[in-house]
C-alpha cells in the first residue's frame, strides 16, 4: 500500500472493496479507480493499442490516455473508462484490456520487436493483397491483436434519464475561474447553473498549496461551494460533464448520479443565454525516448494524487517540469509524501532514455553542458506546459490559433453565448484565474442587462517557459492512447500527409477516446519541429461532440421499448382487445389489424373477415381519419380553392369525395366534404396525411387568403369513426334505432345525418363506402366509441356482424380500385395518372390547378393507373413485381412499362388482382404483359383491367 | 349536442406514479370548446399566453386564432366547437409536480413570464401538451386523447427514474408574492 498515513479529501472511516483482474483490493470514498489503484501499488493497468506496451496511469482527468479499463458493477460492463474519471463503489470488478493471458506476460508484447516495420500507414501498405484477405483474415487477426476492450451484448437493465434545464448563465467547471464567475452571477441575481464533471467542487484548488483570502485554497473552495449551494438561484452540479454545444447557447451535459440513485446517468440540454466555460487547462506531458513506461506521469497528477488522494504514487522520484513555479510546487508535494526527490531536470537538459519493463526504473540525460546524468526512479513528474481546454468552444467550428507566447492553442475572444475564461483561455495563476471569472461573470451580467458595465481588467494569459527540454533518439510517444510516435509523425510528413487532417488520419494522432488532449499540442510542435512550419499556421482538426465519451444508454434515456415513440389509439381500442384483436403500429397509430377466432391464421382471418362483409355485415375502425371542422361565411370558398373538384353546389346534409393537390399539381390527398349546414363543413384527411392537410390548411387560411371569414379545428381525435359495411348494413342502422329518416330515400348514398342512436347516443351518420359495399361511418364523441361499438357487436349479431382491420380493409380497397395513401397517391400522380382527370374543375381556380397544366403533367402516355389479373385466371400476380412487354433476358432483365401497388389473393373473386401504373394504360385495356418479381423469382402473364374489378357499375353502394 | 351517456376514460391514471416523489396522475373529465377568430377579436377575450378563470370555467389563449373554453366559460358571440373529447385532462398533483415537469418540457415553466401566465403549450419529450397550474404542487395537462394513455405510460417511466428531491441541486418554489431577485 502507498496510501500515506494522513491528509487527503478521502473518506477514511469507511472501506471500499474492490478487484483489479481478480485481485482483491480497497480504498474509500473520494477515491477514484486510479487514485485506489496506485494507492494499492499498482501502476501497470494496461497495455498499449498498437505494441501492446505496458502502460499506467499518466493523469488524474479526463485526459488520461492509458489508463483503459473495463468495469463490471450490477448493470453490466463497461469497456474503455478512464481510471481517473470513475468513482470508486463498493463491488467493483475492474479488469485491463488488450492482453493475454495476463496483463503483465502479454503475448502481443511481442509486435514491439516488429519496430519500426509497425509504423504508421502499416496497414495500409501491407494487407492489400489478396483483396478478399482483408475481410476475411486480416481485418480479423488485426482486431483480436490490437484494441480495446469488448462491449457487452447484454440488455441494460439500467435506467436512463434525459432532461432539461435552463438559466441566464451555466458556468461550466468549478475550479477558481468557475467558483468566481458563478459567485459573481448568483449575486447579481441571475440563475446559474454550475456544472462540475468531477465528484467534488474546486478543480485545481482541490491539489493547490495556494492561500486566498488568508485561507488554504481548498477551504476556500468548499466556504465557495456551500455558499453557492444556499442561494436558491443557483443549481450545483458536480459528477456532471458538458460533452457538447450546440446552437443558440445549448450545452449537452451528463450527469453520473451518486451510487443508488434510480438513474444511472442523465443527459441534460441545458440552454443558458450565456456560458462561460472555466474548464481549466490540461498538462501538456514531455516528449523523449520511452515516456510511456508505467511510472511516468504528469506533474499536476502526482501532485493531485498526494494532496487530494493521499497517495504516494513512488518513493524515489525524478522531476522534469519546465515551468518553474510548477517545478517548486511538484517538488514540494513530493516531499510533502515523504518521496525522494533524486533529481530535478532543468529546461534545456536533454532527456536521452528510460529504462525498466513494467514500471520505470531509472532515467538518463545529458545537462546543457553535455555532461551525461542517470538516476534510478519509480517516478517521473513531466510537464512540458499547459493546453487550455477550449474543445467544447471549438465545437461551434470557431478555430483556435496557436499563440507562441503560450505555445499552445488559444480560443480568440468571443462574443457568442460561450465565453472561454481562466484556464480556457491561457490563463494559468490561482489570482489571475480568479479575476477573470469575475471579470467574465460581470461581462455576461452587464450583456443581460443585469448589471452595469464595470470594464474590469481581463488578465493576461501565462506565458509559457522560456524553454523545454530536449531529446535524444528513439521511440518517443506524442500519442500514447494511439502509440503514435515522433518518427510516425515524421513520416507522415515524408510521405505527403503534411496537412494535419491527413496526418491524423494516416497516424491516428487525436483519435481515440481522449481525442489528442494531451498528445495534440505536442503533436503540431512536432509538425513544426520537422517541416519548419510555424505552428500558428498548421491549425487543428475539427472538434466535435462528445468533449469526452458519454454512454449510449444516457443518449437514449427512456424512450427504449414501449417507451421509443408515442403510440395513438383509437377509441375503439379497449373494445377491440375484448375482440381478441391483433393490434400493428402504423405510424404512429396501434391500429387493429385483424380478428383472429382460435386456431385462425391471418391469413384465413382475413378470407373470413371479407367475405362476410361482402355478404352479409362487417365493421371497421375508421376513427384514424384526418377530421377537420370548418365553418364561417366563406368557408365553401375556402375549401372550392383548397380543392380541385367543383362542389359548389353541394347541399347541407350531402357530402363529396373530394381530391386535394400540391401546389406542384400532383395529387396530396383525398377526403370527403360533407355540408353539415349553410356555413359549417366537416372535411376528412386520409390517416397518413392527417397532420400535413391540417398544417397546409392552416397556413392557407392564416397566410395565403387572410381575407376569407372561415375558422378550421381539428376534430380527428373528438369524434370517433366505425364504419359498418355489407348488404345488411342499413338493417343494423335500423336496430340502432337513429332519431332521423334513415331509409334509402331519405339517406341517399353520400349524404350526412346527425342525431341520437337509441335516444341516448350523439352521431353523425355519413353514407360513404371505402369497402365498395353499402356503408355507414357511424361517427360519435370519442368516450362514447365503447358504447357504440357495444350496440353495433350486439345488435349486428342478428347478421353475424364480423369487425375486420386493417388488412381486409386494404384487399376491400384494392378489388374496388379505390386508392390509397403512400402506394397509389405517391406524390408523383396527377388526378388523370389516377384516373380522376374528370373530376378537376375547369371553371375555378384551386391550389395546383395552374402548374397542373404544365405540358409534362398533360402528356397522354404518362403512367396511368390500372388493374392487373393473371392471364390464366389462376396464378398469383407477386407484390412489387414490375411491368414489361418481354420476357427476362438471359441477364435476368427486361425493358419496364409500370409497376405493380398492390397485389392480393380477392376471397370474392377467387383468384389474384393487382393494382398498377402503366405507361399510357388506360389506352391499353386488354393487352397481356409480364409482371416480373426478382424478388419473389418470380414471372406472371398478365392482362390489363380497369382499375375497379368488383361490382364497376357500383350496384352495390344502393339498396 | 345533448350528452347523455357517461362518457369512457382514456387512460388508466387514476392514483399515484411510481417512484419516491409521491406524485398522483389522475384523469379527470372537463368540457373543452374550441374559440376561434381573428387574433384580435381574441385578444380582447384573452392575451396570448394567458390562462384565465371565470366564474364557471376558464378561458386558455395559447393559440394566435383560437382559444379554449373550459368548463362552462362563457364566450359571447364567437362560435365554439366542442372539443372535448379529443383531449384528455389529467392532473399531476404532488410537492414536485410542476418541477418534474420542467424536466422534461421544452419550454420552461419556471420562467419568470411562464410564472405570471401560469399556462403553456409545449412539448414533454415527443408529447405536444398543454399546461396549466394554480400552483406549483397542482398541475393540469391536457393531451390528445389517442395519446393519452402512451402520455400516462411515458410519465410513469419517467417517475422511476427520480430520486427524492436533492435541495442541493433542485430550486426551492419561490413564492408567489416573492420579489423578483434580478437585476
Amino acid at each position: 500500500m502507498t496510501r500515506l498515513p494522513q491528509g487527503g479529501l478521502i473518506d477514511r472511516t469507511q472501506t471500499l472493496h474492490f478487484t483489479f483482474d481478480g485481485e482483491q483490493m480497497s480504498g474509500h470514498p473520494g477515491d477514484t479507480v486510479a487514485s485506489a489503484l496506485l494507492a494499492n501499488g499498482r501502476h501497470l493497468v494496461a497495455r498499449s493499442i498498437k505494441y501492446h506496451r505496458p502502460r499506467g496511469i499518466v493523469s488524474a482527468g479526463l485526459e488520461e490516455p492509458s489508463a483503459l479499463l473495463t468495469v463490471t458493477d450490477a448493470t453490466g460492463s463497461t469497456p474503455n473508462l478512464k481510471a481517473p474519471e470513475i468513482t470508486l463503489r463498493d463491488g467493483l470488478q475492474i479488469t485491463s484490456q488488450n492482453n493475454w493471458p495476463a496483463l503483465d506476460r502479454d503475448a502481443g508484447a511481442l509486435l514491439a520487436l516488429g519496430g519500426k516495420t509497425i509504423s504508421a500507414g502499416f496497414y495500409y501498405k501491407t494487407f492489400k493483397w489478396p483483396r478478399d484477405a482483408w475481410h476475411k483474415t486480416y481485418s480479423k487477426i488485426i482486431r483480436r491483436a490490437a484494441g480495446h476492450g469488448q462491449v457487452d451484448p447484454s440488455t441494460n437493465p439500467a435506467l436512463y434519464d434525459k432532461r432539461h434545464r435552463k438559466c441566464d448563465v451555466l458556468v461550466i467547471g468549478s475550479g477558481p475561474t468557475g467558483l468566481s464567475a458563478a459567485i459573481t452571477a448568483a449575486q447579481a441575481g441571475a440563475t446559474v447553473v454550475l456544472v462540475e464533471q468531477d465528484s467534488d467542487l474546486g478543480g485545481s484548488l482541490l491539489q493547490s498549496a495556494d492561500t486566498i483570502d488568508e485561507m488554504p485554497a481548498r477551504e476556500w473552495a468548499k466556504d465557495a461551494a456551500d455558499a453557492l449551494r444556499t442561494l436558491s438561484n443557483v443549481i450545483v452540479m458536480p459528477r456532471t460533464l458538458a460533452f457538447g454545444q450546440y446552437d443558440h447557447g445549448l450545452v449537452q451535459a451528463v450527469e453520473t448520479p451518486q451510487s443508488g440513485s434510480a438513474s444511472t446517468s442523465i443527459l441534460w440540454k441545458i440552454r443558458a443565454q450565456r456560458v462561460i466555460l472555466a474548464a481549466g487547462a490540461i498538462e501538456r506531458p514531455v516528449v523523449f525516448p520511452s515516456n510511456d513506461r508505467p511510472g511516468i506521469m504528469l506533474a499536476n497528477a502526482v501532485r493531485t494524487y498526494i494532496r487530494r488522494f493521499a497517495v504516494a504514487p513512488g518513493r524515489r522520484a525524478v522531476v522534469a517540469v519546465a515551468d518553474e513555479t510548477e517545478r517548486r510546487d511538484t517538488m514540494a508535494a513530493l516531499q510533502e509524501a515523504g518521496i525522494d526527490v533524486v533529481a530535478a531536470l532543468q529546461p534545456g537538459d536533454k532527456i536521452t532514455k528510460t529504462t525498466g519493463r513494467l514500471h520505470v526504473s531509472g532515467i538518463s540525460w545529458r545537462g546543457a553542458n553535455g555532461k551525461r546524468h542517470s538516476a534510478r526512479c519509480d517516478l517521473i513528474c513531466m510537464s512540458a506546459g499547459w493546453m487550455p481546454t477550449a474543445h467544447l468552444f471549438a465545437q461551434k467550428g470557431v478555430r483556435l490559433s496557436f499563440a507562441s507566447e503560450t505555445q499552445s492553442l488559444r480560443p480568440p475572444q468571443s462574443d457568442g453565448p460561450m465565453r472561454p475564461t481562466g484556464g480556457a483561455r491561457g490563463v494559468l495563476t490561482t489570482a489571475d484565474c480568479l479575476a477573470d471569472g469575475k471579470t467574465t461573470a460581470h461581462q455576461v451580467l452587464a450583456e443581460l442587462e443585469m448589471h452595469k458595465h464595470l470594464n474590469l481588467n481581463q488578465p493576461e494569459a501565462t506565458p509559457a517557459p522560456a524553454q523545454g527540454f530536449q531529446t535524444g533518439p528513439g521511440k518517443a510517444f506524442v500519442d500514447l492512447q494511439n502509440d503514435v510516435t515522433r518518427s510516425d509523425v515524421a513520416l507522415a510528413q515524408r510521405e505527403g500527409y503534411c496537412d494535419i487532417e491527413l496526418t491524423k488520419r494516416y497516424t491516428t494522432l487525436g483519435m481515440g477516446t481522449d481525442q489528442g488532449k494531451t498528445s495534440w499540442t505536442n503533436g503540431v510542435l512536432e509538425i513544426a519541429d520537422i517541416t519548419g512550419a510555424n505552428p500558428e499556421t498548421i491549425g487543428h482538426t475539427t472538434y466535435r461532440p462528445p468533449y469526452s465519451p458519454v454512454s449510449i444508454g444516457a443518449l437514449i434515456g427512456a424512450e427504449v421499448g414501449n417507451e421509443m415513440v408515442p403510440t395513438r389509439r383509437t377509441p375503439f381500442h379497449d373494445g377491440f382487445e375484448r375482440l381478441g384483436c391483433v393490434f400493428q403500429t402504423s405510424g404512429d397509430w396501434l391500429y387493429s389489424r385483424y380478428f383472429p377466432t382460435a386456431g385462425e391464421t391471418m391469413m384465413q382471418a382475413i378470407k373470413r373477415e371479407c367475405l362476410a362483409t361482402r355478404n352479409s355485415l362487417g365493421c371497421v375502425d375508421m376513427s384514424t381519419l384526418g377530421k377537420i371542422d370548418v365553418q364561417g361565411p366563406d368557408a365553401l370558398e375556402f375549401l372550392s380553392r383548397l380543392y380541385c373538384n367543383a362542389f359548389a353546389k353541394i347541399q347541407p346534409g350531402r357530402l363529396r369525395y373530394a381530391l386535394m393537390l400540391r401546389e406542384d399539381g400532383y395529387v396530396f390527398d383525398d377526403g370527403t366534404i360533407a355540408r353539415l349546414a349553410e356555413n359549417h363543413y366537416l372535411v376528412t384527411a386520409t390517416t397518413a396525411n392527417s397532420g400535413s392537410v391540417w398544417r397546409h390548411m392552416q397556413k392557407m387560411a392564416q397566410v395565403d387568403w387572410p381575407e376569407l371569414d372561415v375558422t378550421l379545428t381539428s376534430v380527428s381525435d373528438h369524434w370517433a369513426s366505425l364504419a359498418i359495411a355489407g348488404p345488411n348494413a342499413r338493417k343494423l342502422l335500423t336496430a340502432l334505432a337513429p332519431d332521423f329518416d334513415h331509409s334509402s330515400e331519405a339517406f341517399p348514398f353520400a349524404s350526412v345525418r346527425e342525431g341520437l342512436l337509441g335516444g341516448d347516443l350523439p352521431v353523425r351518420v355519413f353514407s360513404v363506402s371505402f369497402s365498395g359495399e353499402l356503408s355507414f361511418e357511424i361517427n360519435t364523441p370519442a368516450g362514447y366509441a365503447d358504447a357504440l361499438l357495444t350496440r353495433v357487436m350486439d345488435l349486428g349479431a342478428e347478421w353475424d356482424i364480423t369487425p375486420y382491420g386493417l388488412e381486409t380493409l386494404d384487399v376491400l380497397r384494392i378489388e374496388k380500385g379505390h386508392l390509397s395513401i403512400g402506394t397509389e397517391i405517391d406524390g408523383r400522380r396527377t388526378p388523370a395518372d389516377l384516373n380522376l382527370g374528370g373530376m378537376v374543375a375547369r371553371k375555378k381556380s384551386f391550389v395546383g390547378g395552374a402548374l397542373l397544366n404544365r405540358p409534362a403533367l398533360q402528356q397522354t402516355d404518362r403512367e396511368q393507373l390500372v388493374g392487373l389479373q393473371p392471364e390464366d385466371g389462376e396464378t398469383s400476380i407477386p407484390y412489387a413485381a414490375h411491368l414489361s412487354q418481354s420476357e427476362l433476358d438471359s441477364k435476368g432483365q427486361a425493358p419496364l412499362c409500370g409497376h405493380l401497388t398492390a397485389a392480393i389473393e380477392s376471397p370474392i373473386l377467387g383468384h389474384s388482382i393487382a393494382l398498377g401504373f402503366l405507361e399510357n394504360g388506360q389506352e391499353r385495356m386488354g393487352e397481356t404483359l409480364w409482371a416480373h418479381s426478382p424478388i419473389a423469382g418470380k414471372s406472371v402473364r398478365v392482362r390489363v383491367t380497369s382499375a375497379c374489378a368488383y361490382d364497376p357499375k357500383g350496384e352495390r353502394l344502393h339498396d | 349536442m345533448t350528452e347523455l351517456l357517461t362518457p369512457s376514460r382514456a387512460t388508466d391514471a387514476a392514483g399515484f406514479l411510481p417512484g419516491p416523489l409521491g406524485l398522483r396522475l389522475d384523469e379527470e373529465q372537463i368540457s373543452v370548446r374550441a374559440v376561434n377568430a381573428r387574433a384580435d377579436r381574441l385578444d380582447d377575450l384573452a392575451p396570448l399566453g394567458s390562462h384565465q378563470p371565470t366564474p364557471d370555467g376558464a378561458v386558455l389563449r395559447l393559440w394566435p386564432t383560437m382559444a379554449w373554453a373550459i368548463g362552462n366559460a362563457l364566450v359571447a358571440e364567437i362560435p365554439t366547437v366542442d372539443i372535448s373529447h379529443g383531449h384528455t385532462h389529467l392532473r399531476l398533483r404532488g410537492v414536485e409536480a410542476l418541477h418534474f415537469i420542467a424536466n422534461y418540457t421544452y419550454a420552461d415553466p419556471l420562467d419568470e413570464s411562464r410564472r405570471q401566465t401560469k399556462a403553456l403549450r409545449t412539448r414533454l419529450n415527443h408529447f405536444d401538451c398543454v399546461l396549466w397550474w394554480t400552483n406549483t404542487r397542482d398541475v393540469h395537462i391536457v393531451v390528445d386523447r389517442s395519446l393519452a394513455q402512451s402520455f400516462c405510460n411515458h410519465l410513469r417511466s419517467l417517475a422511476l427514474r427520480h430520486d427524492p428531491a436533492d435541495p442541493s441541486k433542485t430550486p426551492r418554489p419561490v413564492a408567489p408574492g416573492a420579489p423578483d431577485r434580478r437585476g
